[in-house]
């Protein structure tokens, strides 16, 4: 607990570092406010439009944790399947690397043409740039297993069934956990780059319907509220990750001399 | 844990007899004739790992195989293991034909492998959870190794709270949870520290004269090999095969001591020599 809330405050302090440069830096150079409006005017803006934006950015955080969720899910069913079967493996993964390398939110027009305007094409461009990470962490996790483990395993009869739930599954925890800060990432900016291009709600169309009305200081909110999901998301995932498999971490805070 | 009490008793007056006599012939457990390996690497070459080697292991002793590195001496293990099959020659385990993993083999490597997300006692369990076996029955055995190792204690410690020897302890209770007829070791103590590696010589030869049953080490160490063994033989570089055998006649339990007296040295000596040639 004590480390949480140190790491609150220094995340906390270094975000209002990073607002008293900006608002310096506007000051000093004097930039004009419909370019670069400083911090002040913009926690102005967003205490009177506190209504709207309060109701855009649970708009985005739904749509991105159901991103986030179901991306998961299906990265881990994925990733268990092609780490445990060669066929699955050989047939399908440099495949999905294909896909990965694509960018999903150029998909989002053919979401829109699939399923209309609304929430369902930025939540399944959110599922797939999730999905990637995820799959590929699952897959190094039980792809490590140390060969002597393996062959000693074998040597007592294990089948390969069992290797996978005893030693495989527990040993690709680290590496999905650590994946989930990515894929939140991912399913963060599908749901985003959604609702500029093709919804009706959300930060992401706050963000476009501000900035073509040339409403900088709305703009800028949206984009400081986008900046601090960012950050909680990425602490809140951080911190999973070591809670959630401490054994994968502990071995560096070791302090057992060698022998 | 020897498979009878009339092998037991011949083992034990063999002992008493004469240090310096060669063991009893009793059939041994491992029979090696003309063994070859040859396989292909993943860029297309040809590897000759083994050729023409022969070889016995006889129940109940300790056995270590010394040989300069890459000689195929892990190669070996694996072909007593079961994992992988001789291209030439056979390798036969109690007279039959070897196919598959026997039943009752331990192993631990030079890396201690456990597993991190299970304490002490899991880890040493986990054969026993493979097998199929009552874990309230081994668990028993299993804090009964620990003891014997040093860890009492220990069991439901985390592996990283270990030191690399702990470890290392941990692995061979694991491997001897099974009360496995043979025990095979690929440079366990190879990643350990001088001081460490003689303790664990000592709770080595502890778990050899408690449990029994048959130890084969791989290992490059001598000094290792002439302390803990029965029997050194010695392999050539690639393509291994066997090029020299010598019984060690020091009288069972050895402490530490012996390994700076005379007879020892010239052991250790004989061995290095024919190592380099």
């Amino acid at each position: 607990m004590r480390l949480r809330a140190s790491l609150f405050f220094e995340s906390t302090f270094g975000l209002f570092l990073a607002f008293a440069l900006w608002e310096s830096v506007v000051r000093l150079f004097s930039v004009p406010a419909f370019i670069l409006p400083p911090p002040s005017a913009v926690i102005v803006e967003m205490v009177s439009s506190a209504g709207i934006l309060v109701h855009h950015t649970l708009v985005t955080i739904i749509g991105t944790s159901i991103s986030l969720v179901v991306g998961a899910a299906l990265g881990i069913a994925v990733g268990l399947a092609i780490g445990y079967s060669r066929t699955l493996s050989r047939l399908f993964y440099p495949l999905l690397g294909g896909f990965h390398a694509l960018p999903m939110s150029a998909f989002i027009p053919i979401f829109v043409v699939w399923f209309g305007i609304g929430i369902i094409p930025k939540i399944v461009a959110g599922i797939l740039i999730a999905f990637f990470p995820v799959v590929v962490n699952v897959v190094t996790g039980l792809r490590t297993i140390e060969p002597d483990l393996w062959d000693m395993l074998k040597t007592l009869g294990a089948s390969k069934r069992q290797i996978y739930l005893k030693v495989g599954i527990p040993r690709t925890l680290p590496y999905f956990f650590a994946s989930l800060k990515v894929a939140a990432a991912g399913a963060f900016i599908g749901n985003i780059v959604g609702e500029m291009l093709a919804a009706g709600s959300g930060l992401g169309y706050v963000l476009v319907v501000a900035t073509t009305s040339l409403r900088l200081t709305l703009a800028f909110s949206a984009l400081t509220i986008l900046l601090l999901l960012g950050m909680l998301m990425f602490i809140l995932f951080d911190v999973l990750e070591k809670r959630m498999a401490p054994w994968a971490y502990r071995a560096e805070e070791s302090h057992v001399a060698v022998g | 844990m020897l498979r009878s009490t009339a092998e037991a008793a011949a083992i034990a007056a063999a002992d008493e007899v004469s240090a310096t006599a060669p063991r009893a012939a009793v059939s041994p457990l491992y029979q090696a004739r003309n063994i070859g390996l040859r396989y292909r690497t993943k860029d297309g070459h040809d590897v000759e790992a083994l050729r023409n080697v022969d070889y016995q292991v006889q129940p109940g002793e300790f056995l270590s195989i010394i040989g300069p590195s890459g000689c195929g001496k892990t190669t070996l293990l694996k072909l007593m293991s079961g994992l992988i099959q001789p291209s030439e020659g056979e390798l036969l385990f109690k007279g039959q034909r070897l196919i598959g993993s026997p039943k009752g083999i331990g192993m631990a490597f030079q890396d201690p492998l456990l597993l991190p997300w299970r304490n002490v006692i899991d880890n040493v369990l986990l054969p026993v959870e493979i097998i199929g076996g009552q874990i309230s029955e081994y668990a028993i055995k299993a804090e009964a190794l620990l003891a014997t190792v040093g860890l009492r204690g220990f069991e439901r410690k985390s592996s990283w709270q270990l030191s690399g020897g702990m470890r290392q302890r941990v692995s061979l209770c694991r491997a001897l949870i099974m009360n496995p007829e043979i025990l095979l070791l690929d440079e366990p103590f190879g990643a350990l520290d001088a001081f460490t590696r003689e303790e664990l010589w000592l709770v080595l030869q502890t778990l050899h004269g408690s449990a029994g049953g048959t130890v084969v080490l791989i290992t490059h160490q001598l000094h290792e090999a002439v302390f803990l063994s029965n029997r050194v033989l010695v392999m050539s570089s690639r393509p291994g095969h066997m090029v020299y055998e010598q019984a060690i006649g020091l009288p069972k339990p050895r402490a530490l001591d012996v390994a700076y007296t005379h007879e020892f040295i010239r052991y250790v000596d004989v061995l290095r020599r024919r190592v380099e040639r």
